[in-house]
């Protein structure tokens, strides 16, 4: 990969990327430095490994290696992203109210709970509906991500929503 | 499962931040080489600190009753307590207070101190407290006296020590361990920095480089390959400040200096390196490349297809084997120079069964322009 195709590479998954990452790590901080890594690391290894017939995927699971790999120094420093986290979501949720309609601050908070009650969900969990949900990524491509058999990621979905549908009283939900 | 819960999830996690630009330009940057890749900490405070004018009258010391900066143990009692304030007042500290203008903005070396547990507040790495540190104050502001403020400015420079006889851009402050607190009072903007300690390189000789960016490229300042000098580059557009530190001569260690030096080439090795290891797949993807495909590697001969490029330069195919498929879009010019036939020596390796079980793709670009894709398997 030369620095041309590192670009096309950015700015086609950037945002995907960046918000895996964004949600493996919580804190904007760590978020930056695991998105540099991925996309250096990208560019390292793809340099035999050219044309990955999924880039999103290899990128997806650089990404996951390299938070696996220094998961102790990002949980060291947990619990003051998680405090950081939450207050940009306030953050977020009172530059929102400045200027929006109240239904649009009531989907916001929503949307804070629904990405809380994921994050207290373990890694097992937790990773097959960041890659499923947010990621988009068939189960196919999930298995291959995370390296377990595709039946395996079904059941861990089904236990995890079966558990988000428990913290979030999502019958309120229910059509 | 309900589809509302899904819906609900879906709109939950949507992407909605984006990377910003300065950090998708800063890996295109440190994929050209341009940068270097270690980020130091900065910490930002913002303190209420005593009027210096008045503890400077209660000093009593007439020199000083119009210097306007803070002086160095102030800096150094708001940033990292007063075990540091001490040690700036003692006898290895050195005050320098020497200005320098460029651009818009006026820099001034405040003073440096050396030396082991000097903080209780230290930085940490993966080998645990920087205990022995060098500490220097600065102190920027703007030329026309206009205030600074953290805002604008407090993230936006870098100071850092660069060693005589030592690229500037491969041996700074990213190479040391070192980082910096900021904060703002009357308008200036005061920087602790702290780096390995580097009294050692005291007869070599010590710069102290003030940029307006966070990145040292090999065209901030020049480097004398025969004479070790570093010299300002008048043809940098932003600042590249650059002061000759005095150092305690009695404190140079030449042995200790390799030494540092040696530390500091490892470290900066082991980051390039990066510490994950290659899992299963990786590592025996490693080990081939396209001619060893081509002998070693059992050929698909059903796979065998000519594709032509659509408009957008892709190569559309999909491939079968053994009960695996793919299905791809490769873009053509990635895999051939300009005008290039005959077999690209890119190709796609995925993994089979095992991690040891490859299943290669490879691209033939023929003369009328199409090209054949091959799928060959590991025995």
């Amino acid at each position: 990969m030369n620095v041309t195709e590192l670009e096309k590479c950015i700015e086609l998954y950037g945002k995907d990327i960046y918000a895996f990452c964004r949600q493996l790590t919580y804190s904007r901080q760590e978020a930056e430095e695991l998105y540099q890594d991925t996309f250096l690391k990208a560019m390292e290894l793809l340099q035999k490994i050219n044309a990955s017939e999924n880039p999103k995927s290899y990128l997806l699971s650089i990404a996951l290696r390299n938070w696996k790999n220094h998961k102790k120094k990002y949980a060291c420093r947990k619990r003051i992203a998680d405090m950081e986290s939450l207050s940009e979501e306030m953050e977020d949720a009172e530059k929102a109210g400045s200027y929006s309609l109240e239904e649009e601050v009531l989907a916001k908070e929503r949307a804070s709970e629904v990405q809380r009650a994921v994050r207290q969900l373990d890694d097992k969990h937790r990773l097959p509906v960041y890659l499923y949900y947010m990621e988009e990524l068939p189960l196919q491509e999930i298995a291959s991500v995370l390296k377990i058999p595709k039946g395996t990621v079904k059941s861990r979905l089904y236990q995890a929503r079966e558990s988000l549908r428990n913290m979030l009283e999502v019958d309120e939900y229910e059509r | 499962m309900s589809d509302k819960l899904d819906d609900l999830l879906k709109n939950a996690l949507a992407p909605s931040e984006e990377p910003s630009a300065w950090l998708n330009n800063r890996i295109i940057q440190i994929a050209k080489g341009d940068i270097t890749m270690r980020k130091p900490f900065y910490k930002s405070a913002r303190f209420a600190v005593a009027a210096a004018a008045v503890i400077l009258a209660a000093g009593g010391v007439t020199t000083y009753a119009t210097w306007k900066y803070l002086s160095m143990d102030e800096v150094a009692r708001e940033t990292k307590g007063d075990k540091l304030a001490k040690a700036f007042q003692g006898r290895d500290a050195i005050r320098i207070n020497e200005s320098q203008t460029h651009g818009k903005y006026k820099v001034t070396l405040i003073g440096i101190t050396s030396g082991k547990n000097l903080t209780e507040y230290y930085m940490s790495g993966d080998d645990g407290k920087y205990e022995d540190r060098t500490y220097v104050v600065t102190a920027i502001e703007y030329k026309d006296g206009s205030p600074m403020s953290m805002e604008s400015s407090g993230s936006n420079f870098l100071v850092t020590p660069l060693i005589k006889g030592e690229k500037p851009w491969q041996c700074n402050i990213y190479h040391m361990n070192g980082g910096s607190s900021s904060f703002v009072k009357d308008g200036i903007l005061y920087y602790l920095s702290e780096w390995d300690n580097i009294e050692a390189f005291a007869k070599r000789g010590v710069y102290l480089g003030v940029l307006d960016n966070v990145f040292l490229d090999n065209m901030v300042y020049d480097f004398d390959e025969e004479t070790g000098e570093i010299t300002q580059n008048k043809d940098y557009k932003g600042m590249n400040v650059l002061f000759t530190v005095p150092m305690d001569e009695s404190k140079a260690d030449e042995a200790a200096a390799d030494a540092l030096l040696k530390k500091w080439q490892k470290d900066a090795e082991g980051d390039e390196e990066d510490s994950e290891p290659l899992d299963g797949f990786e590592e025996e993807a490693e080990k081939w490349d396209i001619d060893r495909i081509q002998k070693e590697a059992v050929l698909v001969k059903d796979s065998v297809k000519k594709v032509k490029a659509d408009k957008d330069g892709m190569l559309n195919y999909d491939w079968e084997w053994n009960g695996q498929a793919g299905s791809a879009s490769v873009l053509e010019e990635t895999l051939f120079e300009k005008g290039q036939t005959g077999m690209s020596e890119h190709y796609n390796v995925t993994n089979g069964d095992g991690e040891k079980d490859l299943i290669f793709e490879t691209y033939y670009r023929n003369e009328d322009g199409t090209v054949t894709i091959s799928i060959y398997h590991t025995k």
